[in-house]
């Protein structure tokens, strides 16, 4: 099994060897509610929501809901009240799969648009289409989208890839870099500041040995989002220049408010 | 490893560079020794202005003329580097009309004393600041002096004192001091090998009392901590250098006006003083403490009196804020002095000032070492003075 403690969620296979997964054949008769809650915590909006009783929660009220497959016509009321976004729908009956998730991202992708979903990792699967986005009323912002997968990736599929990120996920390449002594000097690397890596370069040279040590001399780090983007790269890019070992480079300094904040909040 | 050296400056932040500067400008075989990276202290901790406005009257205002002169000849003639010179001039604020009447003595005696300063009246502070709160009542203009990044100018004197040819033992502990069998400074002991040396300087700042005590001089530098708030980059908030003129007050000890209780707690007012990386620092506080980490409280209560003088900061964000020590003497002024001990000399306890004041502190140490007059008359800031 994953640490789920490090995870944050139970996949497919976890979900379906502890029986909190609908079965095949309910899945291949149409449209069926997949609740994937895995804390025990006192909440039970999805068994009141329920107009089928098809969710039991029960006594006491930290019980993880069960759901009567057989009960449940998946209609996907749950999805929107769960506060934890845990609930889903999977539909087998057709060629291909259905997966609706719940998805509070503006802007919302419209009807037959190509979108690229992911796992519940966040992780890129595949492309899929759009069939249904459902932002009623009753749903009190929290829209479902439904979209169209292969059924073999079904499992895995919970949610797509957010519309305004940009179409290169920079970020995560740069993330998957881990010597960095062959990277060209003009790449920016701190894009609040725009520190590049031959500025880090040229501040290792100088001295610096530390995250710290650079974020003085550079200033990476010190801008709009303190460091959250860059950090992990400046330290990396310190142990490919000096061969230090990741866990001989001490994090930078975290300081205060950590996300920005406004004068006005910061004072009460 | 054994070393044998002119001058051990013992300290990497702005006042410990500023000494190796001198010492080794003017032909000394200087090492500077420093616990950590350079500038990582009260130097990265601190705000960089560097202006006139709030020492007593006489002597001492004539020795920040002083020194605010060799700032800005290093930063203009001297250092190889860009150190984020800023120089717009200032504004110290009255808030009320009895301020602006205690403003008019303060700008009589800074005249008097030949500084550059003259009242501004109401229409044209808010002209020159749109963004203050319409009832400040008037200010204090002073145009000599300029802010710079301390972090900046730190970096470059220590690559100017290479290039001179001192040395620099950063990650270096100094773990013990020896004396020659006459009584004079021999040797510095630490975790890297030891060194012989004829002359050593103590500019450790908040730390100077635990080196003077290896040799059993008192040094009576406390730590005054104060915390400073970062707004995000490039919201035009105010055009100049700002504080209010309770900061003199404060910094000579006396009781703020406002009877607010956390003020009065943590020493807290108003400064703002705008970067070269266009952000804005937002100041300030003034506590015993010993600790970096920002004080909630302290904090809160500059956002309060930030939103004071300009309201529509209320709107702009704070994106970090961080706290500093200051070396503090029971006088508010430096010690930059010999000692009983031939050889053993302290620069420290700067206040609040200890950027404006490095280069020239390094200069007179310098000065006294080769015999030379002085630039000012040492007497007033000797540590004899506390004995």
């Amino acid at each position: 099994m994953n640490d789920i403690a490090k995870t944050g969620f139970l996949n497919s296979s976890e979900l379906k060897e502890i029986g909190r997964y609908p079965s095949e054949e309910r899945m291949s008769r149409g449209p069926v509610a997949v609740i994937e809650c895995c804390q025990n915590i006192p909440c039970n909006p999805c068994e009141t929501a329920c107009r089928f009783g098809a969710i039991t929660v029960g006594d006491p009220i930290t019980n993880l809901p069960v759901i009567d497959e057989n009960k449940c016509i998946g209609c996907g009321v749950c999805i929107t009240k769960c506060p934890g976004l845990a609930i889903f729908l999977v539909d087998k009956s057709k060629k291909d799969a259905r997966v609706s998730f719940p998805f509070e991202y503006l802007p919302l992708p419209e009807k037959g648009d190509m979108v690229r979903a992911v796992d519940r990792a966040g992780r890129y699967v595949c492309d899929a289409k759009v069939v249904r986005v459902n932002n009623a009323a009753a749903n009190d912002c929290t829209p479902i989208v439904t979209i169209e997968v292969p059924k073999t990736l079904c499992d895995d599929i919970r949610s797509i890839r957010r519309l305004n990120l940009p179409d290169e996920d920079t970020e995560a390449k740069l993330l998957e870099i881990d010597d960095w002594r062959a990277e060209p000097d003009d790449l920016i690397v701190c894009r609040c500041e725009e520190v590049t890596v031959g500025d880090i370069r040229k501040a290792i040279a100088d001295g610096a040995v530390t995250v710290e040590g650079i974020k003085k001399r550079t200033r990476a780090g010190m801008g709009l989002c303190q460091g959250r983007t860059c950090s992990k790269l400046v330290s990396r890019i310190l142990g490919s220049e000096t061969g230090k070992k990741p866990d001989e480079i001490q994090p930078d300094t975290v300081r205060m408010p950590i996300k920005p904040v406004s004068f006005n909040v910061y004072k009460e | 490893m054994s070393k044998n050296v002119d001058a051990v400056v013992i300290g990497g932040g702005i006042i410990g560079l500023s000494n190796a500067y001198w010492l080794a400008k003017r032909g000394l075989k200087v090492l500077l020794i420093e616990t950590g990276d350079l500038v990582a202290g009260t130097s990265s901790r601190c705000d960089g202005n560097n202006y006139i406005c709030d020492t007593a009257p006489g002597e001492i205002t004539h020795t920040m003329k002083l020194a605010v002169g060799e700032v800005e000849n290093l930063v203009h003639h001297e250092l190889d580097d860009n150190v984020d010179w800023l120089a717009n001039g200032m504004f110290t604020l009255a808030e009320t009309r009895e301020q602006f009447e205690k403003a008019k003595k303060t700008c009589e005696e800074k005249l008097a004393d030949g500084i550059q300063c003259r009242l501004v009246d109401r229409a044209e502070l808010h002209d020159a600041e749109p963004n203050l709160a319409p009832d400040i009542y008037g200010a204090i203009e002073f145009t000599e002096g300029g802010s710079l990044s301390p972090m900046l100018f730190g970096f470059a004197l220590g690559r100017k004192v290479q290039k001179l040819g001192g040395e620099i033992w950063r990650f270096t502990k100094v773990t013990g001091l020896e004396q020659n069998a006459d009584g004079s400074i021999g040797r510095v002991l630490t975790d890297k090998g030891d060194v012989t040396a004829k002359y050593v300087i103590d500019a450790a700042g908040v730390w100077s009392n635990t080196i003077g005590r290896m040799v059993g001089i008192e040094i009576p530098v406390t730590m005054m901590k104060g915390d400073l708030l970062v707004t995000e980059s490039d919201v035009k908030i105010c055009n100049r250098y700002v504080c209010e003129i309770g900061y003199n007050f404060l910094r000579n000890d006396q009781k703020l006006d406002d009877e607010d209780a956390v003020r009065q707690k943590y020493g807290v007012g108003f400064l703002m003083e705008p970067t070269g990386a266009n952000n804005a620092l937002i100041g300030f506080s003034k506590y015993p403490g010993s600790d970096t980490k920002t004080n909630f409280a302290a904090t809160r209560a500059i956002a309060k009196r930030a939103i004071r003088f300009y309201p529509m900061i209320a709107d702009v964000n704070i994106i970090r804020t961080y706290a500093g020590l200051r070396p503090w003497t029971p006088d508010h002024e430096p010690i930059i002095s010999a000692t009983r001990i031939p050889g053993f000399y302290v620069c420290s306890g700067h206040c609040g000032s200890g950027i404006a004041y490095g280069p020239l502190s390094g200069k007179l140490i310098t000065q006294m070492i080769l015999g030379e007059a002085t630039d000012v008359d040492m007497k007033r800031y000797s540590l004899s003075r506390f004995q």
